[in-house]
């Protein structure tokens, strides 16, 4: 019972899914459903907060090693809460500061991820060596790099820019690939729910 | 196991072993079926000769007409061997089959036989592959090498002729343990004496053979009396009135060294062929050495059957050579000095010759050797002992490189930013879709309606910001209605800031779209639920908007819009601003006509008339990525380089 009842429940909203959106279009069942699934990520969004912010108090009661880090983030968390439900979500002057705390976070965490890319893609060749993946990628990267400069583009040679041109068009054979094989995949994992073969929901 | 050579066949071009079913050589390739034999069927007998295969091959390899021509510089025992081997029959004894086949072998080349030529290219290749030569070449090089340091320095000693007054100290010691006058049995030589203190410097060919004669005499009556030949000992020998200085020497030497035992280690074949230089008693096997050091002992101590001082010198010359044969000076210093000088000369005293000008550089040549054959046999000696670990090699610490690395990284995008933001030029380039955009967006009439879906993070901001502001500024100059939604909700003080580089009016709001573009898919199936009340998602007909345009850096959340909601409203339009880094995905969709156009990357951002882009910086940190990407490239390659060098050394 344990095990059907999750397999049960997929199979379910999947075929009502199908059924408002193909058969019975106007029945409003797929309105009814999707507006649940909005709720219930809602609300597993607040329990994924709630499941944070207790993690960090545990944190801080045991007085484990780096609780000053969550005590910034409960502070903050609370912070943002009360001032978010004192002035209002829409208060442009809560909007500016929350902007002004997350978006600098958010861009030097960008800034350093490109920084660990570009020691990884110096350091891709001595740790795995040569090899078709490296050799290809290095190669892409270079290609991709020098037309990215601009220098050659702002040559403006005819010949030149079709070229160029060829060589971005060239993504895009990857990306029809990725393309097919996400809906190959996307196709099969909707099998496997409907027929009851997943194993996440014999768990 | 596999080692039995007897079922192997060796391939008569390499010389290597193959098994015997093998057509091919596995290490050549070369044709081996006439080495094939059928098991069970006799060799069909050779025509002209009785002989068994086995003994030609014998016959040709102990021909030494067809042998190759024996090196100087063999060992001992290959000198011995040879010497015992029989003399080579004369061609008219030999018999007619034997000399067709040595014919025949120096006319053709395959004449010997797949087998025997086999054996030959495979001994061919272990002579060059073999230790034995790479060492004859390593004492050769070591004997150039010291023969030219030896000359060197005999050139630069003063030459002692130039104080003749002075009597040299090896004389002085001589002297010193000159015996009483008459225990000396000896005959002095009558020469003319050619310096001041009466004693000539070189050697003639009387007081040579004048010495050898009473070396003979004294060895004479020694086998007869032996235990009477304690009257002659090696000190009471008087020095030869015309002895060569380098004789001299040699004496010096042989009287203050203390001698050797015979267990002494020789591990230079050369130097083990000069003890085998036949000496008086006729065996080629003992060393002259053993006659020479004795006489170094003390005087009460010797033994008469070693301490002969005259033995020295009827060791110079060999028994074969008459007595009054002329002595060439040769044999002296190379093929019986040599020996003795190199066993019984003790470093400490080999460094000070008192008349070095007169020494012969082979003297000096040979102690060097012998330090080096010492030193090679300490060596051999510790081969196989427990040693200390191998260090471990510590790498170079890389903190340098890498702060150099970070600081260029660092400089560089500080002065790029601190010089000012640089836009693209207007004419600039745009990509295709940017295009494509630009003139859907032309092609929009005043009050239609665009839906604006922001769907981005702050850390996405300044580049897609950089991006839609110039769109949405055209927009709102074409007079378009926009209606914005935020799907994250960063969105919304996002959104504050692309209002501001937008130029958009105060008034503009921005509403959460809670689940995206689930929320507006019942809309999208069913055209009868827009207008419901109750809808969250603020819109209230989607078929009523011209356009949607979905600012995101999630390509995955643009191919949802494009396929879950497009294909149910055919008349909405469908354009992105996305990242770079995600334009590739979306470039199928823009190619099928499911997007009108999309816009991204730097040169894109300048559809407008706004240029926030910071394009030098861009430029900058492409530029550092490529160094980066190039410095990994040739660090590898170096890494290769010097990985290859150590094998090659190893």
């Amino acid at each position: 019972m344990k095990c059907l009842l999750p397999l049960i429940v997929g199979v379910a909203s999947g075929l009502a899914v199908l059924i408002g959106m193909f058969l019975i279009p106007q029945g409003g069942i797929l309105s009814v459903l999707l507006n649940w699934v909005i709720v219930v990520a809602a609300v597993a969004l607040l329990v994924a907060i709630a499941s944070l912010v207790l993690t960090h108090l545990r944190f801080i009661a045991s007085g484990k090693k780096g609780f000053l880090l969550s005590f910034v983030l409960v502070v903050s968390f609370l912070a943002t809460v009360g001032f978010g439900l004192y002035l209002g979500v829409d208060d442009p002057v809560f909007l500016q500061w929350v902007g002004a705390v997350v978006r600098p976070i958010e861009t030097a965490l960008l800034g350093l991820v490109a920084l660990v890319m570009m020691s990884a893609a110096m350091k891709i060749f001595r740790e795995r060596g040569w090899s078709a993946l490296t050799v290809s990628f290095g190669f892409s990267a270079i290609v991709f790099l020098v037309l990215g400069l601009g220098f050659l583009q702002d040559l403006n040679i005819p010949l030149l820019n079709d070229a160029i041109r060829f060589v971005e068009g060239l993504p895009m054979i990857g990306a029809r690939g990725l393309l097919i094989g996400i809906g190959i995949g996307l196709l099969m994992m909707a099998f496997r729910v409907l027929f009851g073969m997943e194993g996440s929901a014999n768990d | 196991m596999t080692d039995d050579h007897s079922e192997v066949n060796l391939c008569p071009n390499c010389g290597k072993e193959n098994l015997p079913m093998v057509t091919r050589c596995v290490h050549c390739g070369a044709e081996m079926e006439s080495l094939f034999t059928i098991f069970g069927q006799p060799q069909e007998p050779n025509e002209e000769t009785e002989e068994s295969l086995p003994d030609i091959i014998e016959e040709i390899r102990n021909d030494p007409a067809l042998r190759a021509p024996v090196e100087p510089e063999s060992s001992q025992e290959n000198q011995s061997d040879e010497l015992s081997d029989e003399p080579p029959i004369p061609p008219e004894q030999l018999p007619d089959w034997l000399a067709k086949v040595r014919e025949r072998a120096r006319e053709e080349e395959g004449a010997v036989g797949d087998l025997v030529s086999g054996i030959n290219a495979m001994d061919a290749v272990r002579d060059e592959e073999g230790v034995e030569g790479e060492f004859n070449a390593w004492i050769n090089r070591i004997r150039e090498k010291s023969q030219q340091e030896n000359r060197t320095r005999a050139r630069q000693i003063p030459d002692e002729s130039d104080e003749p007054d002075q009597v040299p100290e090896w004389l002085q010691r001589i002297r010193a343990l000159r015996p009483s006058p008459e225990e000396d049995t000896t005959h002095e030589v009558k020469t003319q004496p050619a310096f001041s203190d009466g004693l000539p410097r070189e050697w003639t060919d009387e007081a040579l053979a004048e010495l050898r004669r009473q070396a003979l005499q004294e060895a004479g009556e020694q086998e007869t009396e032996p235990l009477a030949g304690s009257s002659t000992p090696a000190e009471e020998l008087e020095p030869p009135a015309e002895m060569t200085t380098g004789a001299e020497e040699q004496a010096e030497f042989a009287q203050e060294e203390p001698s050797e035992s015979k267990e002494d280690f020789h591990n230079i074949p050369e130097d083990e062929a000069d003890f085998s230089v036949p000496t008086q008693n006729g065996s080629p096997e003992q060393p002259a050495e053993i006659e020479i050091e004795n006489p170094s002992e003390p005087v009460g101590e010797q033994n008469p059957e070693t301490e002969d001082a005259e033995s020295i010198e009827a060791n110079l010359t060999p028994l074969e050579e008459p007595t009054e044969v002329e002595l060439d000076e040769e044999p002296l210093t190379e093929e019986t000095l040599e020996p003795a000088e190199a066993e019984s000369a003790p470093p400490e005293e080999v460094e000070e010759p008192t008349d070095s000008s007169a020494v012969p550089p082979d003297l000096l040549l040979l102690r060097d050797q012998q330090d080096r054959a010492s030193l090679l046999a300490a060596l051999v000696e510790q081969e196989g002992r427990v040693t200390a670990d191998k260090q471990p090699t510590h790498k170079p610490s890389s903190k340098v490189g890498r702060l150099v690395v970070e600081l260029l990284l660092i400089i560089g995008l500080v002065v790029s930013i601190v010089v000012g933001p640089s836009a693209l030029a207007e004419d600039a380039p745009k990509s295709v879709p940017a295009l494509a955009l630009n003139e859907q967006i032309v092609s929009l009439s005043d009050g239609d309606k665009v839906l604006v879906v922001m769907d981005y993070q702050a850390a996405a901001s300044r580049e897609l910001e950089a991006l839609a502001a110039p769109v949405l500024e055209r927009l709102q100059t074409k007079g378009a209605a926009l209606s914005f939604r935020a799907i994250q909700p960063a969105g919304l003080f996002l959104a504050q800031s692309l209002f501001e580089k937008a130029a958009m009016p105060e008034s503009t709001r921005v509403e959460y779209l809670p689940g995206s573009y689930l929320n507006l898919l019942p809309q999208a199936v069913d055209p009868q639920t827009t207008n419901s009340s109750n809808d969250p998602s603020g819109v209230e007909n989607l078929r009523s908007f011209k356009m949607v345009l979905l600012v995101s850096d999630s390509a995955e959340n643009i191919r949802g819009w494009l396929e879950q909601i497009a294909p149910w409203v055919g008349s909405l339009k469908f354009a992105a601003v996305t990242t770079q880094m995600e334009a590739p995905t979306l470039s199928p969709y823009f190619d099928s006509g499911q997007l009108i156009g999309y816009a991204s990357g730097t040169a894109d951002g300048t559809l407008g008339t706004q240029s926030a882009f910071n394009y030098r910086a861009y430029r900058v940190g492409l530029l550092l990525m490529l160094v980066m990407l190039l410095l990994g490239i040739i660090s590898k390659v170096e890494a290769d380089a010097i990985r290859r060098e150590m094998e090659r050394s190893e």
